[in-house]
């Protein structure tokens, strides 16, 4: 094969094979109670699932992402959760990812 | 004449794949109706662009002319798909950061944090190849009445609309 023919083949399996993404969902909760920007901070909590040809490692990762945001609000209300389900595809594998921010109001 | 051909055929090819807004999940929060305050709607998109490489494929073997090409495709596409295993929502994209700023966005929309009637909307705009991967917010910032009144006077009381794309400018 040709490195003319070949080049192009490499690019598209270098893009193709690198890590790609799909996000699910994307959640708001509801802002009640009200507070504005400035009086409260912004906390995340980061939790993540790796499957690997359909087993899974961690089935409660959810939990612990809720778990991780309350307790990064502690003593506090939480308002405007956003919530993000992402999976990272991968090679005979993929990571579930969970996402949630909101605004810690102490 | 057999150039003709082939170039009809990918019209076809790409007439036959081009739809456009696909809704994937749409949720809907409460409504606060306080007759106090006036409700401003406003409206946040995030996109990013989405990649098809079956559907490139596909392309890529339609236009290419010999066996040993088609055949190498064949394998490169076999291959990419190894590499691509998982649940999907949509066409995959390449950054999985494209909407975690939302939340800032929000409070940029409406900074009193009065949120109300909040509706996420995951969609697409697919088109040949490539998609339009979106997140949409849509919602209502409560504003007491008198500030309402000169908000809506100085806007004309259009919806306020804010679009953000991290690949390009323009939502594809």
């Amino acid at each position: 094969m040709s490195v003319k023919k070949i080049f192009p083949l490499i690019v598209t399996l270098f893009l193709g094979a690198s890590c790609m993404h799909s996000i699910h969902q994307v959640h708001v909760s509801d802002f009640d109670p009200y507070g504005s920007f400035e009086s409260g901070k912004i906390v995340k909590a980061k939790t993540e699932q790796f499957v690997i040809m359909g087993f899974v490692t961690e089935s409660n990762y959810v939990d612990k992402a809720y778990r991780d945001l309350q307790a990064k609000c502690k003593d506090g209300r939480i308002q405007g959760i956003t919530t993000q389900y992402i999976t990272s595809l991968g090679f005979f594998s993929w990571t579930n990812k969970i996402l949630m921010q909101g605004l810690c109001l102490s | 004449m057999n150039s003709c051909l082939k170039f009809f055929n990918l019209l076809i090819v790409l007439v036959a794949v081009n739809s456009c807004a696909v809704l994937h999940k749409t949720q809907v929060g409460d409504l606060n109706d306080d007759p106090k305050f006036a409700l401003r709607p406003f409206e946040l998109k995030v996109s990013e662009t989405g990649v098809d490489f079956e559907e490139a494929g596909k392309v890529a073997k339609a236009l290419s002319r010999s066996k040993t090409a088609q055949k190498d495709i064949d394998g490169v596409m076999g291959i990419i798909q190894l590499f691509q295993q998982g649940p999907r929502t949509g066409v995959p994209v390449f950054s999985e950061s494209y909407a975690q700023n939302i939340v800032n966005d929000l409070y940029k929309e409406c900074p009193s944090g009065r949120v109300t009637g909040l509706v996420s909307i995951r969609e697409m705009r697919k088109y040949p190849v490539i998609s339009g991967e979106i997140v949409k917010i849509k919602g209502y910032c409560m504003l007491p009445r008198d500030s309402a009144q000169k908000s809506n006077s100085e806007s004309n009381g259009s919806p306020k609309t804010k679009s953000k794309s991290n690949s390009k400018k323009e939502t594809i």
